[in-house]
């Protein structure tokens, strides 16, 4: 069998002292597509965020291994150079770096090289097309006075760009309208292949059309409670989290 | 010692922030005077006139600098520049002012614009050692629009004093753009006099402080005409042992109804050992006014440092890209573009050196 591209064993993670998380375990497979469902509180964002190596998170038990690598003490940016992206719920405004400078900036940073100026900026031009956000973004600060669905465009945008290969989505759905919810998901879809792999944090099925889900996991306090195949999120849209029986 | 950068309205003195201190001085004038001084009119767009005199509405007008500084730059001045505008000029003024080792450039310059007129006018500031200072004042009359950008490149072991004076008549604009990157002592000050209806003043800075120098900032709008606006707005990094204090003060003066006016300062500190400064003064002689001030001092945004890190950027380079970004929203308003990528590169140099 090969190597799981994530792999995730008893972690355990506190913040502020806290135990958030008190034993997850998880394998993501090249080319899959993971769901994570729970009901708000039960540390969903913790995870990723600590997969992603948030300085804020502490891993007091378990490990993080990222193509066969473990990674559990990796820095931030040393595992997004792996091929980490996270997709924030509440992306950062930093006035003073353009959309494209900042992009720009990352691209050279995982792969090691800065990207040749004009083949990058048709290339995202393209990729601004594509998610409908006007080229006139480039040129703005990142993520100042970007409408909620216009930040969250704009990370999907740094995904198509940055070719990372595992993306861990946020809630990248929240607050969008039915439109950018269908745009994001093009997006997503135009991203992601046999290589890659996506984990995506929702409440809602609809960024999920057009995506064929591998597995679904569901996170209550702290812990996975229920796995299982895309018919879980039929359930789970229909019946709620209470309809969802935990499993011995 | 005569006062310099006084604060328009005193404070405690035991808090030391009414005015420039000893380290902020004007260097004594040797008793033959400052010798030559190395100014050169770069550019001079099509359109303007240089004139011989400086223009007599020029001449009373005082900068944040004080009536003490304004005289010694002025009496002591080793060159002069003095240009009338009478219609709208698109391309910019642009002045270099060099120093040298032993050398001191002292410069008195004035603008007049003529109503309905337009001007861009770019002052650099260059040279590793000797004095550097300046007065710039301007005469806008009615809906003149008078842009004024200053960039100081100065090396670690230059003294610099620099004075702007704005005189706005009724719907004039008065944009400046102070960048201040190095010298050993910095001491600035810029007050523009809104004396009519809807003359506006739009002020956007950005220093940097290093090693042990010294930065003394004075900034004043004087809001006289009825809806007036003034924008002042400050960032700064601070680093090594380096103090600063600015002083930024908007005075609604009675008759001043419906004007509007905000400043704010954000700081940088990189180094325990840093002394800053801020001292926010609004006054009010008129009840119909809205003023408002903010300032932050800190260490750079740890989020947006995660975010930045969360894409592949080292830690290093974020914290090099942040403070760039401070700084760029004051480098963005220079109205020539291979002087605003010589001003980045220079500010990547010395951003690497903090």
């Amino acid at each position: 069998m090969s190597t799981p591209l994530l792999k995730i064993e008893g972690l355990h993670v506190s913040v502020d002292e806290k135990e958030i998380l008190h034993g997850v375990d998880l394998e993501i497979g090249a080319g899959q597509v993971h769901v994570l469902m729970g009901p708000n509180g039960t540390g969903k964002s913790t995870l990723v965020s600590a997969v992603m190596g948030d300085p804020r998170f502490t891993v007091t038990e378990g490990r993080i291994y990222f193509k066969g690598e473990d990674v559990t003490e990796a820095k931030t940016d040393e595992r997004a150079r792996m091929g980490m992206f996270l997709s924030f719920q509440a992306p950062q405004e930093i006035p003073g770096i353009t959309l494209e400078n900042f992009i720009r900036t990352a691209c050279g940073a995982v792969s090691g090289k800065q990207p040749k100026l004009f083949a990058f900026r048709r290339e995202l031009r393209e990729q601004m097309a594509r998610l409908g956000l006007d080229e006139s973004y480039a040129e703005r600060y990142l993520n100042v006075g970007f409408s909620g669905g216009e930040k969250k465009k704009s990370e999907i945008l740094q995904l198509l760009m940055m070719k990372p290969a595992l993306a861990l989505l946020d809630e990248t759905d929240s607050g969008l309208d039915v439109d950018a919810v269908r745009t994001v998901t093009e997006g997503i879809k135009a991203w992601h292949n046999a290589e890659n792999s996506l984990l995506i944090i929702t409440h809602n099925a609809k960024i999920l059309e057009g995506l064929d889900v591998d597995h679904v996991h569901v996170l209550s306090k702290g812990l996975i409670v229920r796995q299982g195949g895309a018919e879980l999120v039929r359930e789970i849209t229909e019946g709620g989290f209470a309809s969802v029986k935990e499993e011995d | 010692m005569e006062k310099v950068n006084a604060i328009p309205s005193l404070t405690w003195h035991r808090l030391r922030v009414n005015e420039a201190s000893e380290k902020g001085a004007f260097p004594p004038v040797p008793r033959r005077g400052w010798g030559a001084g190395d100014v050169t009119l770069v550019k001079v767009p099509r359109g303007i006139t240089v004139d011989e005199d400086e223009p007599i509405a020029c001449e009373e007008l005082e900068s944040g600098l004080g009536q003490y500084g304004d005289r010694l730059i002025s009496e002591n001045a080793n060159s002069r520049w003095a240009v009338t505008v009478e219609k709208k000029i698109k391309n910019p003024l642009i002045i270099e002012d060099s120093v040298a080792a032993g050398c001191a450039c002292v410069t008195c310059g004035s603008v007049y614009a003529v109503a309905g007129s337009a001007l861009k006018i770019i002052h650099i500031f260059r040279g590793d050692e000797g004095v550097s200072q300046s007065l710039t004042r301007i005469y806008l009359e009615e809906g003149a629009q008078v842009e004024l950008c200053e960039i100081q490149l100065l090396g670690a072991a230059v003294s610099r004093h620099c004075g702007v004076a704005a005189f706005g008549q009724a719907g004039s604009q008065f944009r400046y753009t102070r960048m201040e990157l190095g010298g050993a002592v910095t001491v600035c000050g810029a007050k523009a006099v809104l004396s009519a209806r809807s003359a506006a003043f739009d002020m956007a800075c950005a220093y940097m402080g290093t090693g042990d120098e010294y930065l003394d900032f004075n900034d004043v709008a004087n809001h006289i005409g009825r809806e007036t606006g003034s924008e002042m707005h400050v960032f700064g990094v601070l680093g090594g042992t380096a103090d600063k204090i600015l002083r930024g003060t908007i005075d609604f003066r009675p008759g001043a109804g419906r004007s509007v006016g905000h400043e704010s300062e954000s700081v940088i500190l990189m180094s325990p050992g840093v002394r800053n400064r801020t001292v926010p003064l609004i006054l009010c002689g008129e009840e119909e006014v809205e003023g408002q001030h903010a300032a932050s001092a800190g260490r750079l945004d740890e989020d947006a440092l995660y975010y930045l890190n969360a894409r592949g950027i080292s830690p290093e380079e974020a914290r090099r890209l942040m403070i760039e970004a401070g700084f760029r929203p004051v480098a963005d308003r220079i109205p020539d573009a291979k002087l605003r990528d010589e001003v980045l590169e220079e500010l990547g140099r010395r951003i690497a050196s903090l």
